[in-house]
């Protein structure tokens, strides 16, 4: 299934070309990596399409709205309250299993400002993986992730593939294997 | 909408200071009043005063630890209401600030008097609707990190504080308690439909 597609796509900001000419297709069952060097848009892309930014010449498909989990640069938790209350408020569930496997059991009653920064993004990324949305749009997931952290987090987003769902993100880590391309470049 | 409402019910409980430092201001500021020892007739002005500058204090910040935490660029992209996030913020300051304070402003003044009741629902109407004002000023100042574009909302009030002046001071509710209830639905409906444009944009 089609969820995204376009040709030619351009994108400016305050009169300054952030990208051009990009053409692409997004379908479900695969991971999509979009890549480039720092100011290139990666996450200007993402919240296209994410629909934060609304862009004509981009076709999205009609069931993508209210599918979509999406992680920013911030992770979106209330720094005063423990861990456990931030995913009590919000209705997200305290999965045990997933709070295992990236080491955050012992940190569920901890403060959120108390946290590493990794301990963090790998909260926001726990949420996001027990959300029951078919699309993750996730804005550089590995950034302050431990190596181990990392190999659990892909082997969680191939399962994620496996049963039909997407995950787009931008990455300007290491390139994962199985993921199709998104390549952008910076405009001077 | 039950989402939203959990959220900011749930916020407001695990963080007591958003329910003890606008009940604390008010407190204060109206304590001060009631030292300076003002004219009987100016005692619903006092707790006006009051209440105006504790919505104005508490409005600042409506929006920015959410946009600074991420959640607002999270939930517009995740296609949520913001229509709900704002009436789940509305609900919670009703029931656990703007109500209290209406109660001790009563407590205070005395529940004598033949229109106590239309008083009453004055009072909360005037903390409504300016709570919808001081969101937008909020909400244009969310990304400067500064009270200067709120208090350019502040002549936008000016009709409304004439307004307010009638109904507390001149206790003339006819037909003035009517334009205060066509402000407050007009701050409901146009005001926050304007914060929802405002929030999308400044997330962008």
């Amino acid at each position: 299934m089609i969820l995204y597609k376009t040709s030619n796509l351009s994108y400016e900001i305050d009169s300054r070309t952030i990208f051009s000419n990009l053409d692409f297709e997004i379908s479900s069952k695969a991971i999509y990596e979009i890549r480039g060097g720092n100011g290139s848009g990666k996450s200007s892309l993402l919240k296209i399409l994410s629909g934060l930014n609304k862009i004509d010449n981009i076709y999205y498909d009609e069931n993508l709205e209210l599918n979509i989990a999406y992680l920013g640069h911030k992770n979106g938790f209330v720094e005063e309250i423990s861990l456990r209350d931030n995913f009590n408020i919000i209705g997200a569930p305290l999965n045990d299993s997933l709070f295992k496997k990236f080491g955050l059991s012992k940190l569920k009653n901890q403060k959120f400002f108390n946290l590493s920064f990794g301990e963090k993004r790998k909260s926001a990324l726990v949420r996001i993986i027990s959300s029951e949305k078919n699309i993750w749009i996730l804005d550089e997931p590995f950034a302050g992730l431990d190596k181990e952290s990392i190999k659990n987090l892909i082997k969680v987003f191939n399962e994620h593939v496996k049963k039909g769902n997407c995950i787009i993100m931008a990455n300007h880590q290491e390139e994962l294997d199985e993921s199709v391309k998104i390549y952008l470049e910076k405009n001077v | 909408m039950y989402k939203d409402l959990k959220r900011e019910f749930g916020l407001f409980l695990l963080i007591p200071k958003n329910i003890y430092l606008p009940l604390s201001i008010f407190g204060i500021i109206f304590l001060i009043f009631i030292i300076l020892n003002f004219d009987e007739q100016l005692s619903y002005v006092s707790s006006f005063i009051a209440a105006f500058i504790t919505v104005f204090i508490i409005s600042e910040s409506s929006f920015k630890d959410d946009y600074t935490s991420g959640y607002l660029e999270q939930k517009i992209c995740e296609g949520e209401s913001l229509s709900s996030y704002l009436f789940a913020k509305f609900s919670v300051n009703l029931f656990l600030i703007f109500i209290p304070i209406t109660f001790f402003a009563y407590l205070i003044n005395g529940f004598e008097g033949e229109n106590i009741f239309e008083l009453i629902v004055s009072y909360l109407l005037m903390l409504s609707t300016l709570h919808f004002f001081f969101n937008l000023g909020s909400a244009v100042s969310m990304k400067r990190n500064n009270s200067l574009n709120a208090l350019l909302i502040i002549p936008l009030l000016i009709p409304f504080i004439i307004l307010v002046e009638e109904i507390f001071v001149k206790i003339a509710l006819e037909p003035n308690l009517n334009f205060l209830m066509a402000y407050f639905i007009f701050s409901a409906t146009f005001i926050n439909f304007a914060v929802i444009q405002i929030l999308k944009v400044q997330s962008k």
